[in-house]
Order: C-alpha cells, then sequence, then structure tokens
C-alpha cells in the first residue's frame, strides 16, 4: 500500500473507451459514446456538462450502480491496474467501499434517517477498515471534527434530521471519506445547497483531498465550482467528451466551440452586458442518435459538411484536446478575451417615469405553523410562526426591473406570492399604480388591477398543465379576460405570442412533455405575455434550466421587457443573473431587505456585511485560482430568527446594539442599506461610488392608497368571488 | 390511429405479459356472453316451458349420465347450469358496473371537493369516510335491504333486489375512490399550472373542472377497474348470504348458494361452475387492474 502511495504521479483510474448503452424497445440508445480518461493519483478531474449529457451516468458506470436498463456496452475501466468494468456483486462492493467513495448531490436522502449520524460512519469504518467497534467510534468522532462539526462528540449521537443541509452534507463527505479511499467521486456536492453553504463545502473537498493525497471525479455542471477546485477538466456533450484539459485552459483558451459558447454563455459579475452570447438550440435527445456524427454540430456556427457526416476524434488543438475537426480555427477566433458582445449597457435605458409603479409598504407574512389547539392543549406546546416576510419595504419604477436575492428560505418567493396576490399579507400592503393589491378585499378595482400582474414560475415541468396544448395555455389568460375566438383573434394573438418566444406555429397544437425545459420556460412567457401584464414577477425562471438555455431566456425576457415596456419583480438566487437583468436589487435575508442598490454599485462595493459575504461567495471564473470566501455559519431557522439585526448570528462586525436592536434603512453614497455598523462607521464606505445617486428606494408617505379593509378571507374565497 | 395504438408504452408492456393478454381475452368473452346471452346460451333457464324436472340433477358431459344437451350438467329444477352462468354473469355484471360507475361520480367530486378547498370541508368529508369506512360493505347492503324490505310492498322485493344491491355497493366504495383523488387534488393544487390560473382569476369550479380533473383521472382508472372486480365479488356474497338477487333472477352469487345446498348430496356441479366462473371473471378483471396501476405508475416506466 505504502509503495503505491508513494508514486504519487501514477495513474489512478483509467477508462479507455468507455461505452454505456440503454437497452430499449426501438433499440440501443447510446448514453456514454467512447469516452476515455484517467486520473492520477491526488488529482481533481472534472467532469462539466449540461443535463442529459450523461456525466453522472459516468459516475455511476465507474462503480457498477448504473440506473435499470442501462449497461456497459464496451471499454474498459482500469482501477489502480485491475480491471472493473465486469466486476460484480461481493467483488465490487470492496472496491466501492475500501476504495472508491461516493457523494451524491441531496444530502437528505443519501443518509439513513433511522440512525444516528455517529452509528453511520462508525459503522463504515468498522467495515470497511476492520476495526473493532471502540476504535471505529473514536475515529468516526475525528472525522466529524474533520469536516467541521461543532462539538463532535455530542454530534454523533444526532440523527440527521437534526442537521441543516449544510452540515448533512459535511456528514456526507465524512462518510465517503472515512473508509480511506484512494478515488472519489463527488456527483453534485454542493447543487443542493446555497451559495455561502456551497463554499465550505468546496473547501472541505479540496483540503480533505490534498491532505491525504486523494484523487477527486468532481461531477457538476457549475463552471463556478470548477474554476476553484480541479485540476482539469472534460467537457461533456451528449456522452462524448468534446473537450479535456487542464482547467485553466478550458476556461480562458477553449478550443472546441461548444466550450467557447458555454463559457460565454455563463452571466459574469462585473461590468453589465447589454446581452449574453447564446448558443441556439439545445441538446438534441438520444432518440437522435447524436452519436452518428458531431453531436454539437446542429447547433455550431462552424458547422461543415464534414461534421454532419462522422464524429471527430479527440485530437490535440491549442492547449487543450478537442473533439473537433475545425478545433484550431475556433479556438483561435474566439480567445476567452471576448467574453461578451455588446458594450455596457447605458445607466437605465430610458428615464424611468417618476412615480413608482409597484409600491411594497411594511409587508409581513408570517405563517403559523403550531400545532392544532387540541395538540397544544395536551402536549403545552406554544403557536410557532414562521417570519416569512417580516416587514418588507420597497418599490419599482415603471419599465424597470427590480430583483431580489437572497439564499434559499429568505422569503423572496413568498413576497412573490404576496405581490401577485396569490398569498395574504399578515400585515402592510401592496400597491400597483396607486391601487391595492395586497391585502385584497375583493373589489372590482383591485381585481383589475391584479389582472395585469402575471408569473413565470420556476420549474418549467409544473408551470404548464400536461394535458392541455401548448395553444391552448396560451390562449388560457385570453379566454379569461372574456375575448372570444369568432374573428380568430386569440389564434392569430397565439401565433404572434409563439414567435415572439421563439417557437413555431405548429407547437401550438403539440403538448408540454414534447418540449425542453428551456422551451416549456418560453411557453410560460408567452402565457404571461398573453396577460397583457404591467408588472411580471418571475421566481427563479432560469435556475431550473441548463446554462447555455438559461442565456437564452435572459436575452429572450430583457428584450421582452424593452419591446412591451414593462416593469419585472425578478426574483433569484444567483448573483450573477440579477447583475445581468436588475436596474435595482434588493439583498434580503431571513425575511428582511438589508440592502436595496444597483446592481453595480452592489456587487463593486457592496455595504452590509451580509451583501459582501454573498458578493465573495460567488466562484469569480476570470480570476483562476481565485479562493472564494468561505462564509461561516448557516442560515438561522425563520421559526426563531435572532433578534435584532437578523445577521447579526453571522456577522463579523456584530456588536451589542446589533442584538438587541433592529436596524433601519439609511442612505450611504447612493445605496440604501440596514446596519448598525455602517451607522456608526464601523465599516469604511467607499467614497467613490460607480453609479449615480438611487433615488429613495422606499414609498414615502402619500405614495399609498387609503389601505383597505383588512382581508379576513383566503384565496379560495378570492377566486370563488372572482366569478 | 390504429398503428399509434399498436406503437404505444401501454400496448407494448400489454403484449409482453401473456397473463394479462389471457385475462384480457377472458373478460372479454363473459362481457360478450353477457351481452349476447340469449344467442349464445344453449338454453334459457328461465323459460319454464324448456326446463323438465326429469333432466334435473344431471352431470356434466364426462361423467357418466352426462350429455351434450347439458354440457355442464343441470341443477335440481334440470336447469342448464352452463346457461344459468352465462344469465348470471349478466346479472352481475348488471349490478356490478353502475355501482362502479356510481360510486367513482361520487368518490370523484367528494375527493375533488376535500382536495381542492381543503381546510374544515376537508375534514368534515374525511371523517365522513372514515365512518364510511368502518362498516364493512355487507353491513351496508343488510341495513339498506333491511330499511328497503320494510318500506318496500313485499310483491316489489324481488324487482328492487337489484337496486338495493347498487345503491349500498356504491355507498360502500365510494371512499375508496375519494381518497386517492383527495391526495392527488392536493399535489396538483399546490402546481404552479394551478397557481398560474389562479393568477388569471379563473373560477375555482373551472380550475377544478378544467385543470385537475384531467390530471387526477389515471388514478381513478385503476381503481375503477379494481373495484369493478371487488364489486362483484360483494354481489355475490351477498347472493350468497340471501340478501343479493333471488333465485329467479339468479347471479353468479345466487347460483352458488343454491349449488351449495347439493354440495355434499355429490352434485358438486352445481355450486363448483358457477364458482369458478366468478372466480375467472374476478381474476381477470384484477388482473388488468394490476396490469394498468403498472402502466400508470411513472416510478416503473
Amino acid at each position: 500500500m505504502s509503495s503505491i502511495r508513494a508514486s504519487a504521479d501514477r495513474t489512478l483510474l483509467e477508462v479507455d473507451r468507455l461505452s454505456v448503452e440503454f437497452v430499449t424497445r426501438r433499440g440501443a440508445l447510446r448514453a456514454i459514446d467512447e469516452v476515455s480518461f484517467d486520473i492520477r493519483r491526488g488529482e481533481i478531474l472534472g467532469m462539466v456538462g449540461e443535463s442529459g449529457a450523461g456525466k453522472s451516468l459516468i459516475g455511476s458506470s465507474l462503480i457498477g450502480l448504473m440506473p435499470p436498463g442501462a449497461g456497459i456496452a464496451s471499454g474498459t475501466i482500469r482501477f489502480d491496474g485491475r480491471e472493473i468494468q465486469g466486476l460484480g456483486g461481493e467483488a465490487m462492493r470492496k472496491v466501492r467501499g475500501r476504495r472508491i467513495g461516493t457523494i451524491f448531490q441531496d444530502p437528505l436522502t443519501s443518509l439513513n434517517p433511522l440512525f444516528t449520524v455517529g452509528r453511520q460512519i462508525s459503522e463504515t469504518i468498522a467495515v470497511q477498515l476492520e476495526v473493532s467497534h471502540a476504535e471505529a467510534d473514536r475515529r468516526a468522532v475525528e472525522w466529524l471534527a474533520r469536516v467541521g462539526l461543532p462539538d463532535p462528540g455530542r454530534r454523533f449521537d444526532s440523527y440527521p434530521h437534526e442537521f441543516s443541509g449544510g452540515m448533512r452534507q459535511r456528514v456526507v463527505v465524512a462518510l465517503a471519506l472515512c473508509a480511506e479511499p484512494d478515488l472519489v467521486i463527488a456527483d453534485e456536492p454542493t447543487t443542493a445547497l446555497d451559495v455561502s453553504v456551497q463554499a465550505q463545502i468546496i473547501e472541505l473537498l479540496r483540503e480533505l483531498a490534498r491532505e491525504r493525497n486523494t484523487a477527486l471525479l468532481l461531477i457538476t455542471h457549475d463552471m463556478g465550482v470548477i474554476a476553484e477546485i480541479t485540476d482539469r477538466v472534460a467537457v461533456l456533450y451528449v456522452g462524448r467528451i468534446v473537450e479535456i484539459g487542464r482547467m485553466a485552459d478550458i476556461l480562458q483558451r477553449p478550443s472546441h466551440p461548444y466550450t467557447v459558447g458555454l463559457m460565454h454563455s455563463i452571466p459574469r459579475l462585473g461590468a453589465q452586458a447589454a446581452r449574453l452570447r447564446q448558443m441556439e438550440g439545445a441538446m438534441p435527445r438520444l432518440s437522435a442518435a447524436p452519436w452518428r456524427h458531431c453531436a454539437f454540430s446542429p447547433r455550431c456556427p462552424a458547422t461543415i459538411e464534414r461534421c454532419r457526416a462522422s464524429p471527430p476524434p479527440l485530437v490535440p488543438a491549442g492547449k487543450t484536446e478537442a473533439a473537433c475537426f475545425r478545433a484550431g480555427e475556433v479556438g483561435a477566433a474566439a480567445t476567452a478575451g471576448g467574453t461578451r458582445e455588446g458594450e455596457a449597457q447605458p445607466a437605465a435605458t430610458a428615464a424611468p417615469a417618476r412615480s413608482p409603479h409597484l409600491v411594497v409598504d411594511d409587508l409581513t407574512c408570517h405563517f403559523d405553523v403550531s400545532p392544532a389547539l387540541i395538540d397544544r392543549m395536551f402536549e403545552r406546546g406554544g403557536r410557532s410562526v414562521v417570519r416569512a416576510v417580516d416587514g418588507v419595504s420597497f418599490h419599482i419604477r415603471r419599465g424597470q426591473t427590480f430583483a431580489l436575492v437572497g439564499e434559499s428560505g429568505c422569503g423572496k418567493s413568498t413576497i412573490a406570492r404576496l405581490v401577485t396576490g396569490l398569498l395574504a399579507p399578515t400585515g402592510g400592503q401592496a400597491a400597483l399604480d396607486g391601487v391595492s393589491i395586497a391585502p385584497y378585499a375583493g373589489d372590482p378595482t383591485q381585481r383589475a388591477a391584479l389582472r395585469e400582474v402575471q408569473m413565470v414560475f420556476q420549474d418549467p415541468y409544473s408551470s404548464l398543465d400536461p394535458r392541455w396544448t401548448v395553444g391552448k395555455i396560451i390562449a388560457e389568460p385570453m379566454r379569461a379576460r372574456g375575448m372570444d375566438d369568432a374573428d380568430g383573434r386569440i389564434t392569430k394573438r397565439v401565433v404572434e405570442l409563439l414567435e415572439q418566444v421563439g417557437l413555431s406555429a405548429a407547437d401550438g397544437r403539440r403538448f408540454p412533455h414534447a418540449f425542453s425545459g428551456g422551451q416549456r420556460q418560453r411557453i410560460s412567457i408567452a402565457r404571461a405575455l398573453a396577460g397583457t401584464p404591467k408588472l411580471l414577477v418571475c421566481d427563479e425562471p432560469t435556475s431550473a434550466l441548463d446554462v447555455s438555455v438559461q442565456a437564452q431566456i435572459l436575452n429572450l425576457m430583457k428584450d421582452l421587457q424593452r419591446d412591451h415596456h414593462l416593469t419585472m419583480l425578478f426574483i433569484s438566487h444567483d448573483l450573477a443573473v440579477v447583475n445581468f437583468v436588475a436596474d435595482v436589487v434588493g439583498v434580503m435575508y431571513l425575511g428582511r431587505l438589508c440592502e436595496i442598490a444597483a446592481p453595480t454599485t452592489l456587487f463593486e462595493r457592496p455595504l452590509h456585511p451580509y451583501s459582501r459575504m454573498l458578493r465573495d461567495a460567488v466562484p469569480d471564473l476570470s480570476v483562476i485560482g481565485h479562493k472564494r470566501r468561505a462564509v461561516q455559519g448557516d442560515v438561522p431557522s425563520p421559526l426563531a430568527p435572532p433578534p435584532g439585526c437578523r445577521f447579526h448570528t453571522r456577522c463579523p462586525l456584530a456588536s451589542e446594539r446589533c442584538r438587541a436592536e433592529v436596524p433601519v434603512m439609511h442612505e450611504y453614497a447612493g445605496a440604501w442599506a440596514a446596519c448598525h455598523a455602517l451607522e456608526e462607521g464601523r465599516i469604511d464606505i467607499p467614497a467613490q461610488r460607480l453609479v449615480g445617486d438611487l433615488p429613495k428606494p422606499m414609498p414615502e408617505a402619500g405614495e399609498l392608497p387609503a389601505a383597505p379593509r383588512p382581508a379576513s378571507r383566503g384565496w379560495r374565497e378570492r377566486v370563488l368571488q372572482a366569478r | 390511429m390504429l398503428s399509434r395504438i399498436l406503437d404505444s408504452d401501454a400496448f407494448h408492456s400489454f403484449s409482453r405479459q401473456p397473463l394479462v393478454v389471457v385475462a384480457a381475452l377472458l373478460a372479454a368473452l363473459f362481457v360478450l356472453a353477457a351481452l349476447l346471452a340469449p344467442w349464445v346460451a344453449p338454453h334459457n333457464p328461465f323459460d319454464l316451458s324448456t326446463v323438465s324436472l326429469l333432466d334435473a340433477k344431471s352431470p356434466p358431459v364426462w361423467q357418466e349420465g352426462g350429455s351434450w344437451t347439458y354440457p355442464l350438467g343441470t341443477d335440481h329444477q334440470g336447469r342448464d347450469i352452463l346457461s344459468a352462468i352465462i344469465y348470471g354473469t349478466r346479472v352481475s355484471l348488471l349490478v356490478a358496473l353502475p355501482s362502479t360507475l356510481i360510486a367513482m361520480t361520487i368518490g370523484v367530486t367528494l375527493g375533488l371537493l376535500a382536495g381542492y378547498a381543503g381546510g374544515r370541508v376537508d375534514s368534515a368529508l374525511m371523517r365522513l369516510a372514515d365512518i364510511q369506512l368502518s362498516f364493512p360493505a355487507i353491513l351496508v347492503a343488510l341495513l339498506i335491504d333491511g330499511i328497503a324490505r320494510v318500506l318496500a310492498p313485499k310483491s316489489l322485493h324481488d324487482e328492487l333486489a337489484i337496486w338495493v344491491m347498487i345503491l349500498s355497493i356504491s355507498l360502500a366504495t365510494w371512499v375508496h375512490f375519494a381518497r386517492p383523488v383527495r391526495a392527488q387534488t392536493m399535489v396538483e393544487r399546490r402546481k404552479d399550472y394551478v397557481q398560474a390560473a389562479r393568477l388569471l382569476q379563473i373560477p375555482a369550479m373551472a380550475i377544478v373542472m378544467r385543470h385537475i380533473l384531467l390530471n387526477v383521472i389515471e388514478p381513478v382508472l385503476v381503481i375503477a377497474t379494481v373495484g369493478f372486480g371487488l364489486a362483484i365479488i360483494t354481489e355475490a356474497t351477498l347472493s350468497f348470504l340471501g340478501v343479493g338477487m333471488p333465485a329467479s333472477q339468479p347471479s353468479l352469487g345466487t347460483l352458488v348458494r343454491t349449488g351449495n345446498d347439493f354440495l355434499f348430496s355429490g352434485f358438486w356441479w352445481m355450486a363448483i361452475f358457477p364458482g369458478t366462473a366468478l372466480l375467472m371473471l374476478v381474476m381477470s378483471v384484477n388482473l388488468i387492474g394490476d396490469w394498468l396501476r403498472d402502466v400508470f405508475n411513472p416510478r416503473l416506466r
């Protein structure tokens, strides 16, 4: 063992022309096509690709845990000099536990909820390393400490549900590494986590891998994670490696047109771009037999006849290896220097109207999650209230985009539901053009005003009724308004809308399942536009999409906003996306706004410590080797938010006052923030701000209509009444 | 159209499971025979002019004393067992089909209502369902039968029997539809397409009918198939116990009951053949139901 370890450069895993096929009744579908790569000891290889590229399948085929129906068709997998592709049962189990560890995406399902975390780790150690139980317990505590769990001795006896998502993923990391494997396969280990927690896990993985000279195969769709931690990167496209090389080369000097396009589609912090450079189309489905030719050729700007005839082999091109007939030319033409087309956007496209369009004043939404009265009487449990939104005020000027950013659970989606009337607030008010829309009392002016509010949802798979044709879905808003189709008006408008969002008239006759995620999001946008909204609320509209598709949708939304002069409330957890679309950004933390500023100002010179933390947690693709600063701690539960400033538990500058007194919004050099440290001058306020003053983003007296009578009815009555 | 059906996943999974194919053929045979009873049955067992006591208790054809006139033998009154089975199947299906449809209508409606409205409406309906479930179907049927017998004049009893059966079976089984529909409705209600419809200020009733109903109907088809088998069994059980179909209008259950009296006298065919027919009918329906469940279950796809 030690002699092997000594030769650090030896190849640990060697995959040679591996093909994996799904057997279906319509013939075999080749999901992985002749993929070859190797990993040396201690090396971190990133495997990146969009959903459906086959990256997870490669990971699972290495350890023989493929989904049912899939099988290795040809090729070899050599692990430490031994072929393991045919190993079954006991032999594979030994390799899998002892030599190859795995980390999966979802920390919720990778741990057994019925056993304490200590026992799960200790059992793995006892079985794999064949040590006594007492020794295994001792080492398990050590591992818990090593992955950064506070008070590991006590946490040993905790169950998985007692941990937060980030802590749970730390336990999963400990579980994967505790048998001291030579290779760890991490499949999207940070995707389910918040940005600030992501950084912690990445840091942990990197340290542990380096410390023990463990090789790591990191499977992810996130270029940021790749940029931070990997040594080499393989780019996958429909089951084939299209480019492989050193990380810095792939990110900065890619040769394959797909990698070039992918790098350009990623929105970044920094100067605001007018448009993202986008790749057209989407990844082909396996049923289209994309392995017969260059799978990227239908989307490629440099396609030649040869690309459609046969698949190109992986050949050295520039500093990397790329599978492209024209790799040399393409790489030279598109060096990473020109990352985006178009010049920086002027501060604001047009002078926005003076009067705010949407006014949100001290909006509050508390959810009562107490147990039923009878249970409270017997179990003496008190009332418990989730303070999802707790006194939020902002306004949006006509034609502008206001973005809300924050980690999951900060209440940003709740605001979207409050503003659209899907949820009733427990306090405060929202008004559209001087008409109160929340709370909703059901009078006709309110109803008419709410009709001007439409929404684009996050999940493109659940936002369209699977039983309706696309045409019918898009026509629904018009029919709901009583428009009749006697003269074919609706049909005509549906075709118009389909074309506006980049689909064709024929698509109107198909059902949602025939479309990809990005196309469904286009349909969703078309439906929202069919209601001729003045305010469009977008709740994470691109977070379920791949980057190349995200670029298309973001560009589309920006174009449509300009053409229709829409006011948008844009909700996202992704700072780079927000930087691209927003005119004004509000940063939320645990139900409260902590800073409101223009995006460039916010991301170049954040004021509030939390904004700073969020900005620092975003991986920077342009600076290679940049370490994002890991944020300490987790978001506290909104069931028992900390008193005073909500952020004080994680803030490096927290003082006694922060712990007791709620900070209010003040203006600091053109941005607005609620922070005691800023107020007291404990944080330096940059003298020179980048853009001009932001008008007061909160409503003033007189901007609000008279408060309507409090809404005592739920949405059900509202909808019933809307008849 | 035909080629699309033949190429669908459902048909594919159908043709690959011989047991399901046999079950479907068997079920089709029963339904056809029941529909065309007057033409396919060799005798009319209820036409007293053709029944002769001299032929009573004749054994099936392969036993000594059997004849091809009565392939499965005759009962104690000389009626042909095979024809009685065919007519009996007809009566069984005539009870099971409407009672399943009524149970489905009640169950789906209340399930949608409870699932979409939630809150107190949901609690009330589900408590009602709990109470309903605590009475077995047989008990409900006995109760309704008892009430009907008290209220209706004696001459009408036999005519009323079929309606009593349909009513009691549907009342006893609507919960099987309501519960899953309620659960699925609660899932669908939270989906964004319903939220989008709410944003358009579409009335709740229209959202339920146009959007949700179609999305919860698949499991209902499965439950209906299994429920149909259950209804046949319940009817047979009730008839066997003597509270179901009268001897003048025998269903399969009635035939088993009357045959049962002669079982230990050596005339086994009177009970065994109707019993076997009942078993085959219910089993084939259940097999189709199980197959439908697999086809509609996305996790098994």
